[in-house]
């Protein structure tokens, strides 16, 4: 089963994204704050890591960043999904290492759930 | 007319035209002022360098006096100005210091006047009039060369430390000055010799007001972005002006009245060209706030319509639906709240652009009285889970006494107040929020103060602004729209003899105090 973690600071998306990996055989675990997620990306070894870019305190980017400069941590797939402007932040993150960059208003729980998998069956991992 | 002298006057023409400039853009900056001295003092050195070779030989001598005093003013506003472009902020320089700054300058006035070994001999040559200096020159070379080499120092100094626009800035400043002062190296000891060329000596400052002119029009050097008119119309008059002397003839009041009107004509090309530039900046301005907040809005909106979107399409493929009950329960309940936050960031955004029309006033239909201890009480009630659920302490204090009501409108007061409380529990992390209400013999008393993160000190004049966001508060808290205080401040200000104010303190809190006047039972509009 693969593991996917989910840095996401609003508890609503967070039970929602929660329910639909559930529902489809994902083992997904989550956490409110960049700082969270920095950790229990080191400690819990996700297979893949779907972020939020904006956050308090700590921003996706800078999560991305700290991902990338861990040895630990710098393998791991990074997918963004956020509400943040396409245009303006895609290319940035992209350039930081994301693979891809999912507006929440375009791909819905499920798709999301869908491209994931597919992700994960292209790169082989589980 | 002697062609040196008129492209003397010419130079001073041009360095009192371009000080003009510099210092009527922004009288209060302290690198305007210094710089517009210097150009003020190279303009009185060319000056009276002109007035050298044209007068009777009496009078000789009281010219060259002008200009040796001219010159070291020069020098000495020069620095003052390389010190205050290199500290942007004020240093304050004590009164010891500036009197030393300024002791070569009294000692020259002084040598000068008393004619004390500098000029040595005073005599009239077949090619002009003749210098011959004494040992107190060597004073005056000395102090020029210290001063000169001391602001260039500091100014290259100050190179590697500045970055983007103001590198270009610096450059054509550092560029203009440092050529010209080099061309004019040889003027100070040529006359040593002879005084035939001393003439020659202002001629290398055009190169200098070349370059900062350049910098005012290709890089707004000085806030200046409207040099191209002006320079035109002080040229123009410039010859207009010397036209005024240089012929012999009756037509000297009809040469006049030209300048004069052309002088009146260029005033108010200049001043419309000015308003159209503030226009347009303002313009722009307007423009850049407009995006900024779009792209605030359209994530705001999103946010919440995202969480609406996602959790309904999950209805209609059925998957929640096979979800307990109260698992269920719990996306509808999401929905809804997020559909209320939805309708909350859209009546923010219609209120601003309501306030943003004109000055915005309470509705007259539904002024009442509204009792704030009532009021604030349901406030409070309202808040009590977001402040539990954030491990904050919220409070009502309220003084003993019965507080008469004030004339306001509920729908409006509540979301001036609601906004401020909001923020309070938002931007603290520990500690507590109280809301106070007290009162004395005029005024009624609102009082939100929290324990939060504080409103820095640059952000504390623009933090009622539309859109305006503290640095601090960007951080914490991504998505404010920054119309919160704004809203706040127009439904405050549009209650009779009402104001909000506050007291922030950079990570020991915010306090907000609402004043509002009592209405001694008369209406509060």
């Amino acid at each position: 089963m693969a593991k996917i973690l989910l840095i996401e600071d609003d508890d609503d998306q967070i039970l929602l994204y929660n329910t639909v990996f559930k529902i489809n055989d994902f083992d997904i675990i989550s956490a409110i704050s960049g700082k969270i997620g920095l950790e229990r990306a080191r400690n819990e070894h996700p297979d893949l890591i779907l972020l939020d870019l904006n956050m308090e305190e700590m921003s996706g980017e800078e999560v991305i960043k700290k991902l990338k400069e861990n040895p630990e941590t710098k393998n791991i797939p990074v997918i963004v999904l956020t509400n943040m402007d396409k245009k303006k932040f895609q290319e940035q993150v992209l350039e930081l290492g994301a693979e891809y960059f999912w507006e929440k208003t375009e791909v819905m729980p499920l798709d999301v759930v869908k491209k994931v998998a597919e992700f994960l069956e292209k790169n082989k991992i589980k | 007319m002697d062609t040196k002298a008129l492209i003397l006057f010419f130079i001073s023409l041009f360095n009192l035209g371009l000080a003009t400039l510099i210092i009527f853009r922004n009288w209060k900056e302290r690198v305007n002022i210094f710089y517009s001295l210097t150009l003020t003092a190279i303009s009185f050195w060319s000056f009276g360098l002109g007035m050298f070779i044209l007068s009777s030989f009496e009078n000789g001598r009281f010219w060259a006096i002008f200009y040796y005093i001219s010159a070291s003013f020069i020098v000495t506003c020069f620095l003052y100005f390389a010190r205050a472009f290199v500290s942007k902020n004020i240093v304050k320089t004590s009164f010891l210091k500036h009197l030393l700054f300024h002791c070569p300058s009294i000692a020259i006035i002084i040598i000068l006047l008393t004619n004390f070994h500098f000029i040595k001999e005073y005599t009239l040559e077949p090619w002009g009039k003749n210098i011959k200096l004494g040992y107190f020159y060597f004073f005056y070379v000395t102090h020029v060369v210290v001063y000169i080499g001391y602001s260039i120092m500091i100014l290259f100094k100050h190179f590697s430390f500045v970055s983007g626009i103001k590198k270009t800035q610096l450059k054509f400043i550092f560029l203009g000055t440092s050529i010209a002062s080099f061309a004019t190296i040889p003027n100070l000891f040529l006359p040593l010799f002879t005084y035939k060329f001393v003439w020659f000596g202002p001629y290398p400052t055009l190169i200098m007001i070349i370059a900062v002119a350049y910098a005012i029009t290709k890089h707004h050097l000085m806030d200046i972005k409207t040099i191209t008119s002006e320079i035109l119309t002080g040229l123009l008059l410039s010859i207009l002006f010397i036209n005024i002397f240089v012929y012999n003839g009756n037509l000297i009041w009809f040469r006049l009245a030209i300048f004069l009107a052309s002088s009146v004509v260029g005033y108010f090309l200049i001043k419309s060209v000015f308003k159209e530039v503030r226009q347009r900046e303002h313009i722009e301005k307007l423009l850049k706030m407009r995006s900024e907040f779009l792209d605030i809005a359209s994530h705001q909106l999103k946010t919440p319509v995202s969480v609406i979107m996602g959790t309904a399409s999950m209805f209609k493929e059925g998957s929640i639906q096979k979800l307990p009950k109260e698992q269920q329960d719990k996306f509808i309940d999401n929905i809804y709240r997020k559909s209320v936050k939805l309708s909350g960031i859209i009546r923010d955004i219609l209120s601003a652009s309501e306030f943003d029309t004109e000055k915005f006033s309470l509705p007259e239909s539904r002024l009442e009285p509204v009792d704030l201890d009532k009021f604030l009480e349901k406030i409070k009630e309202d808040f009590s889970d977001d402040a539990k659920e954030k491990g904050l302490g919220l409070n009502f204090i309220k003084k003993k006494s019965v507080i008469p009501p004030i004339i306001s409108d509920e729908f409006y007061l509540t979301q001036a107040i609601v906004n401020i409380i909001d923020n309070a529990i938002k931007y603290t992390k520990i500690g507590k929020v109280d809301i106070f209400l007290d009162e004395d013999e005029k005024n009624v008393f609102v009082k939100i103060k929290d324990t939060g993160v504080g409103i820095p000190e640059k952000d504390k004049p623009k933090i009622f602004g539309k859109f305006e966001r503290a640095s601090n508060a960007v951080d914490m808290y991504t998505d404010g729209s920054g119309l919160g205080l704004f809203i706040s401040k127009e439904i405050i200000g549009a209650h009779n003899g009402a104001n909000i104010s506050f007291n922030s303190k950079e990570g020991e809190g915010t306090e907000f105090v609402i004043t509002f006047q009592k209405s001694n039972g008369k209406d509060g509009k």
